[in-house]
């Protein structure tokens, strides 16, 4: 208890309950049909399971909040004695932010992007009372120091805009722990860092609910994760809670068929099950030189890369690495660059306009966000048959019969044709993409984080039928990931890249297990420290 | 610190033939359009009922009238009475057959300046979208220069040169909807362009044309059909502005009909307050469905 400035009340002590906590939506649906749950001081509790599964409601909940169209049909949320249920307008205002927190998924979005950072943190201490601007800043101060952000007042006049996505979070976590609350609620605050931020992330996390003696729900469907930085892992499927165990225990014997089913799913970073190179026969893709550039700044410098026909080859790196610019300058949808792309020795223009329809039949790309790659105005048959008539000019009547059989071959039923893309999960969407992708009969397939937003054991059926695919149709791949356990179970061999230079390049078992560069090691060092127990 | 074998025993992902994952239903969800949220809006069926309330009145009216609209069969400002149900107006006109034949020319020229304006705007929205930067900020400058100007000067400018005729009316109207529908639509096609889905058309081979057909439009349909019914009401207000200030076609026209009773408004309120009323009946109904739009558009992300 380092805390000078504020003295700790006598309720610390006690754990947050929630009893019979029974959420429906204002139609009827149930969401939440039974949960009990008490949370114990100074303890972080993991929240994990699939989209759809309640967490995000559950954690809501806990601030006494359901989202329009959701209602709290019966149950109550104790925070010592009050519940936060029967709490409304001024009584709940001032629980929240003082004893109850919430660090919300996108720290892009959860900070007022008009507000200076010093303007918005003091906004919440003068709403609770704390209206000296000497006090304001100190405890401020107090905080950044604690999150690792500069506390001088040139950084905290700055937007948040003027913050990286790492930064935004530390705010964002900074201004929960702010008033000292007793429970803080964290709604995947990891998603969409790079490594070596999400582990500083979660050893703050862990120091702040030690040192504050808060109760921390920790919710996120990254369970290897969870299983890492929490002291018990609640595992929610359809509302109900079907596995509370302590996190040392997972996997444990007797656990509950979900939580086995998502261990299994996990991508095992230590299998090296890729041995084979594919037919690596004649020559594929060929980069030569490529000095990729954004309005002018150089964000590849001069890659040479080569991906022979049939071979999978993972790029890896943190975020703003230039993985994905050169992905798409290989595409053809980033024409800014020098050097040259060849296929099969032949240079391909710059631009995917200029380039014939055969060089596009033979690359073709799976973005990153299935929610973005497919036109929500078309069906999903509508997409694939589109496809095949523009790439392959084939009549209408063969690209419908094409559609069907490429939905066929990513494994969905043939129901999903008259099925508007809005109508899918994400992995579907994924496999859409795929199918899409695959109607052109490629010869290689540039896959950009096409797991990263994706439920892990959805992931897990996407990367299965990637491999398989690679099998039967001898596709070569460029696999671009952060995520360094998906590389192995995957790629051939694996390239590493670091602020748009290719820092290693080897057999994915040698650069994983003996890796040369230290840029390397530290991301293998921040992948491990996300998946082993953080030091108390 | 306890022991972590995880990585040891965890078992791996395997093929496809294992019994998959029950979060991914093997057939698609329900799933609701937009257009289905306005279909579903009662709001929305409340302002279409006004808005087609006032169109039958308009283009059916002139089928029943009773008395000549431009005859004269009275006193000026003859209260209302069993034969005159609405009164006579400033020159001893029935209002009720005036009302009823006033109306078709106005909405024509309403609607067919909104279908201009919000068209070529959105043509023009389009084209500022997809241009190389330096062509589209030369026309964004040009754009934004008429923007700025007040459309009902522009339009009694343009009038007084070339005088009011239901052409020159709907031409005038409907162009000075151009800038902003341009504007408007730009917007919104920049943010499907930034999309993925465009990139991975191009990526098959998909043409200039088919971009724009495919693509494009079906996903700014929401934002146009937005702009229209907004348009819609504008172009109301501007004809009926314009009528009142003395720029109306010659003949029997609601917004003229406001403009040469106001004298009487005293005497016989219903020669100003008729027109007025149907008039105002249009714009709520077509506020009403902008709205019912507009919400629709909202939760539709």
């Amino acid at each position: 208890m380092s805390d000078p400035t504020m003295a700790l009340p006598s309720t610390r002590s006690r754990p947050t309950e929630v009893r019979g906590l029974r959420i429906t939506t204002t139609t009827g649906g149930t969401i939440i049909p039974a949960l009990d749950l008490r949370v114990d001081r100074g303890s972080i509790v993991g929240v994990a399971g699939e989209t759809g599964s309640g967490k995000t409601t559950l954690g809501l909940a806990l601030l006494g909040w359901q989202r329009p169209g959701l209602v709290r049909a019966s149950g109550v949320v104790l925070l010592d004695d009050d519940d936060l249920g029967t709490l409304s307008g001024e009584g709940l205002r001032r629980i929240r932010g003082r004893r109850i927190a919430y660090v919300p998924q996108d720290p892009g979005t959860a900070l007022d992007p008009a507000m200076r950072i010093r303007d918005a943190l003091g906004e919440v201490l003068r709403a609770h009372e704390v209206t000296d601007h000497a006090a304001q800043l100190a405890r401020i101060g107090e905080l950044f120091g604690q999150v690792g952000l500069p506390h001088d007042a040139a950084f905290l006049a700055r937007f948040p805009h003027q913050l990286s996505g790492g930064q935004q979070q530390r705010v964002a976590i900074a201004t929960a722990f702010l008033l000292d609350p007793e429970v803080v609620v964290m709604d995947e605050p990891t998603t969409g860092l790079d490594a070596a931020t999400k582990a500083g992330v979660l050893a703050l996390i862990h120091d702040l609910a030690r040192r504050r003696q808060a109760s921390v729900l920790l919710i996120s469907h990254d369970l290897r994760m969870l299983l890492a930085a929490t002291d018990r892992i609640l595992i929610m499927r359809d509302g109900v809670i079907v596995e509370d165990a302590p996190s040392t225990d997972l996997p444990r014997p007797g656990m509950h068929p979900y939580t086995e089913q998502l261990l299994a799913a996990l991508p095992d970073p230590t299998a090296h099950r890729v041995a084979d190179h594919g037919s690596t026969t004649g020559d594929g893709l060929a980069l030569r030189g490529i000095t990729a550039r954004h309005a002018g700044v150089v964000i590849t410098d001069a890659i040479d890369l080569v991906v022979a026909q049939g071979e999978c080859v993972a790029l890896v790196g943190e975020s703003g690495s230039g993985k994905t610019t050169l992905a798409r300058c290989i595409a053809g949808f980033h024409t800014e660059y020098s050097g040259s792309v060849e296929w099969d020795g032949r240079v391909l223009p710059h631009g995917v306009r200029e380039r014939a329809l055969g060089d596009l039949r033979t690359i073709q790309y799976v973005f990153q966000n299935p929610y973005a790659s497919l036109n929500p105005r078309r069906t999903v048959g509508d997409t694939l048959a589109m496809a095949a008539r523009t790439i392959r000019g084939v009549d209408r009547a063969t690209a419908t019969a094409d559609a069907g059989r490429a939905l066929d071959r990513v494994g969905m039923d043939r129901s999903f044709l008259a099925a508007p893309p809005q109508a899918l999960s994400g992995g579907q969407r994924q496999r859409i993409a795929l199918a899409r992708a695959l109607i052109a009969q490629p010869r290689l397939l540039v896959c950009d984080e096409v797991t990263s937003s994706l439920d892990v054991s959805v992931q897990a059926g996407i990367i299965e039928l990637l491999m398989d695919l690679r099998r039967s149709e001898g596709l070569a791949m460029l696999f671009i990931t952060h995520d360094l356990a998906l590389v192995s179970s995957i790629a051939a061999r694996t390239v590493v890249l670091q602020r748009g230079r290719i820092v290693e390049q080897g057999p994915t078992a040698q650069v994983l297990d003996h890796p040369d560069h230290p840029y390397t090691r530290m991301l293998l060092s921040h992948h491990d420290a996300t998946q082993s127990r953080q030091p108390r | 610190m306890s022991e972590r074998p995880m990585d040891l025993v965890l078992p791996v992902a395997t093929g496809p033939t294992e019994p998959s994952v029950p979060t991914e239903p093997s057939t698609p969800r329900r799933y609701r359009s937009a257009r289905a949220r306005v279909v579903a809006d009662r709001r929305a069926w409340v302002g279409a009922a006004c808005v087609v309330v006032v169109m039958v009145i308009a283009f059916g009216g002139p089928l029943v009238t009773t008395f000549d609209p431009g005859g004269f069969v009275g006193p000026p400002f003859q209260r209302a009475s069993p034969e005159f149900v609405l009164g006579l107006d400033a020159l001893g006109r029935d209002v009720f057959s005036q009302v009823l034949a006033g109306g078709a020319l106005f909405l024509t020229e309403v609607v067919l300046a909104t279908i201009l304006g919000v068209g070529l705007g959105t043509l023009l929205g389009i084209a500022l979208a997809a241009a190389p930067r330096r062509v589209s900020e030369a026309m964004l400058t040009v754009n934004d220069t008429i923007l700025v100007m007040p459309q009902i000067v522009v339009a009694l400018l343009v009038l007084t040169r070339l005088g009011a005729t239901p052409v020159t009316l709907t031409l005038v109207i409907g162009f000075v909807h151009i800038p902003q529908t341009a504007r408007v639509v730009m917007a919104a096609t920049q943010r499907v362009i930034a999309q993925d889905y465009v990139a991975a058309a191009l990526g098959l081979g998909v043409g200039r044309i088919g971009l724009v057909v495919h693509e494009i439009l079906p996903n700014i349909a929401g934002v146009v059909s937005l702009e229209a019914s907004i348009r819609l009401a504008i172009s109301a207000v501007v004809l009926a502005s314009l009528s009142y200030l003395g720029f109306a076609a010659s003949g029997v026209e609601w917004g003229r009909m406001i403009h040469d009773n106001q004298g009487g408004l005293a005497i016989q309120p219903w020669a100003v307050m008729a027109p007025v009323i149907v008039l105002g009946v249009f714009l709520i109904g077509a506020n009403l469905l902008r709205d019912a739009i507009a919400r629709a558009l909202a939760s539709h992300t």
